[in-house]
């Protein structure tokens, strides 16, 4: 036998994960093999020793570290993350954005009494804040998920749409519904969504990968009207094979053969 | 509490609850950099890092994905950033008495000591996909799937390369046991 | 003999009452899916699903005495209408029986039913919605479809076939048509309030003058050319999104 065939078989003796017919076999190679028998006895020490080899211990050092991380973090970012979900911010903004920048105005600010309690208040506005913003998002794959109404699946996009900011999660969940929903008119306005994130890397690349993958020809339209609007120089090469798809509706080939020259 | 919950409710804002994740965690990713580095100062490094990027980047968390491939993944991201930026890839020369310096216990079998670093010096020698391969499956228990997920493939293609592994590694482990 | 002739009186008895035949179900929730290629639905108040013939006298085929109807999809006539009608708890299936011809049916439906259209082949004839508070899917490809005093929500969308909508006042968003080489004709009430969503890539979009969108009026209905208009009726309020690619978009007032 190979040796290297051999050696799998033995690895895979070992871990036990052999049938046992060819448990049998390989011991009686084993047996008969004085060389089969010392490669055993090499891998058999190797993967005993990493078996073996105990946990590390990390230095309290560590938790320590961590814990200092935490606390910076929770004092700089809770005041930039939400600031875009309620328009009121933009109000209290400057104090809230003084206090970002540097640790030093920081200190600053908070020596100063009466903005103390304002930024204790906005603090609690903060916290309601992001409870109804996780609340939306719910809300958003419930309404996505009905696989009863398309209406409501319209509706969970327009509830998208309402939050702002290209989070990742709703990204993600407008691009699924524009790949796969079964109704047209939800593609759409999930596309439609989309487009106002056009700006976002993930969404762009979304939209480019979906071209080669629609079937849906209002759909294809649109999506192709858009990638043409972006600019999408990299999408010719999907247009092209549109082009020359003999199975795709003539409207949605008319419209790739304009896309084409319209980024060429 | 799954992982992911609580992840979740870190993404919302509620950061404190990344406590948890650190307690459930960083064992973990401390053994698994100590092991691909070989230097326990410089995994405790990372391991912060991959903490800070944990915390940091709370929002690159996509709600619904398996928290354990995600944290892994920003591991095997500190380390290559590393190792990236400092230009320091393991050859043969690897210094015997450093790594046993750095990874040896409190233990007072010198044989087992000596074999420890046999081992470790020939895990220096395979790439860092192979040793990353073994340190996973190996010393952190991984299983092939989860495995699979972590590094984009298949798990037959991960089961091949364990085994290819392995073989080089009994290679090495005995070339230096003759030395 | 005998019997030969009692059977023919009935079948020519029966033949006066077909006009008359209907099969209920009895539903009032979940969806109800057309697979046919024309229908007339309305909406009423009860809680059956009345199916009607509108073609008169349905001759029997006393040939055919005895036998079962089978067809190449598998369905059988099992409600003497014509169609074949399949209860799948949450859904009700009516499917027809011929490829290229279905009877002329009317559909009664409950209030708390989703009605959904569905049908592609090019022997499409059309589909007609009246009265309804339902929601309503439509997916077609050369049918024409016709909605009158429909709140929504709807989803419509077409291939070849044109969509004229008649909305009654309490419009229930979203309201979203989009067709490729048809058509769209709405209606609004001028008290409507909508979030309007206009777009066509070839065509033109006409808006009664009585609407105020932000674009100059030019002498009976505004012309825009093909693009997208975003505007507000009466303040905003319901979603109403018409898309045609080569289709023209004429948006009335009541």
């Amino acid at each position: 036998m190979e040796k290297e065939k051999l050696e799998v078989l033995i690895i895979d003796y070992i871990d036990g994960k052999l049938s046992d017919a060819d448990r049998l076999s390989v011991e009686q190679e084993l047996m008969r093999n004085e060389d089969a028998r010392k490669l055993y006895d090499e891998l058999k020490e190797v993967i005993d020793l990493m078996e073996n080899s105990g946990e590390l211990t990390p230095s309290t050092k560590l938790k320590a570290g961590f814990d200092r991380i935490l606390k910076e973090e929770a004092a700089s970012s809770s005041a930039t993350r939400t600031i875009y979900f309620r328009p009121t911010f933009y109000r209290a903004a400057a104090a809230v954005a003084l206090l970002v920048m540097s640790g030093a105005i920081g200190f600053w600010i908070s020596k100063n009494n009466q903005q103390q309690q304002e930024l204790a208040e906005l603090q609690r506005e903060m916290e309601i804040t992001r409870k109804q913003l996780a609340e939306t998002k719910q809300l958003m794959h419930a309404m996505l998920g009905n696989d009863q109404s398309a209406s409501q699946r319209i509706r969970g996009v327009n509830v998208a749409m309402g939050i702002s900011g290209a989070d990742d999660e709703i990204v993600t969940a407008l691009l699924k519904t524009m790949q796969m929903d079964p109704n047209t008119n939800v593609r759409l306005a999930a596309l439609d969504a989309l487009a106002g994130f056009q700006h976002d890397a993930i969404v762009r690349k979304g939209l480019v990968d979906a071209l080669s993958k629609q079937t849906d020809p209002m759909v294809q339209i649109n999506l192709i009207q858009l990638l043409v609007q972006m600019k999408e120089k990299v999408v010719v090469k999907d247009l092209q094979k549109i082009v020359d798809d003999a199975g795709t509706m003539q409207a949605v080939k008319d419209e790739a053969y304009t896309g084409i020259l319209k980024l060429s | 509490m799954t992982d992911e919950m609580i992840m979740e409710a870190v993404k919302s804002g509620d950061l404190h609850q990344a406590t948890l994740l650190f307690e459930r965690y960083n064992r973990r990713i401390y053994n698994f950099l100590a092991r691909m580095t070989m230097d326990r100062a410089l995994a405790e490094d990372l391991t912060q890092n991959v903490f800070l990027r944990v915390i940091k980047y709370r929002n690159s968390y996509r709600v619904g994905a398996r928290f354990q491939s995600w944290i892994y993944r920003i591991a095997r991201n500190v380390f290559s950033d590393h190792y990236q930026s400092v230009n320091n890839r393991y050859s043969d020369f690897v210094d015997v008495d450093r790594i046993s310096d750095h990874i040896a216990e409190n233990d007072d079998r010198e044989k087992q000591e000596e074999k420890e670093a046999l081992l470790h010096r020939s895990l220096a020698k395979l790439t860092d996909e192979q040793r990353e391969i073994l340190i996973l499956t190996r010393f952190q228990q991984m299983k092939y799937e989860e495995v699979a997920v972590l590094m984009d493939t298949t798990v037959a293609n991960i089961k091949v390369k364990v085994h290819r592994a392995l073989i080089r590694l009994r290679e090495y482990y005995f070339e230096l046991e003759r030395i | 003999m005998k019997n030969r002739n009692i059977i023919l009186l009935f079948a020519l008895m029966l033949s006066g009452f077909v006009q008359a035949q209907e099969f209920k179900i009895n539903k009032s929730s979940g969806r109800l899916e057309l697979n046919i290629s024309r229908v007339t639905v309305e909406g009423h108040d009860g809680n059956e699903i009345i199916f009607s013939s509108k073609n008169q006298k349905r001759e029997k085929d006393e040939r055919a005495e005895g036998l079962r109807l089978v067809n190449s999809l598998g369905l059988e006539d099992n409600t003497g209408l014509g169609i074949h009608v399949a209860d799948k708890g949450n859904v009700v299936g009516v499917y027809q029986l011929k490829q290229t011809h279905s009877p002329d049916i009317k559909v009664l439906v409950p209030k708390g039913m989703i009605v959904s259209f569905k049908h592609e082949s090019q022997y499409g004839g059309e589909a007609r919605f009246i009265n309804l508070t339902n929601e309503i899917e439509v997916s077609a490809q050369y049918n024409s479809i016709h909605l009158e005093n429909v709140t929504g929500p709807l989803t419509v969308e077409t291939t070849y076939g044109s969509v004229t909508a008649d909305l009654s006042p309490t419009i229930k968003e979203p309201v979203s048509i989009v067709s490729i080489y048809g058509f769209i004709d709405i209606t609004l009430p001028q008290s409507t309030a909508a979030d309007l969503r206009l777009s066509t890539s070839y065509g033109d979009i006409f808006v009664a003058p009585e609407f105020e969108l932000d674009v100059p009026a030019k002498d009976g209905m505004k012309v825009y050319g093909g693009d997208k208009i975003t505007g507000t009726l009466n303040g905003g309020g319901t979603n109403i999104d018409l898309n045609c690619n080569y289709g023209k978009i004429y948006v009335r007032k009541k």
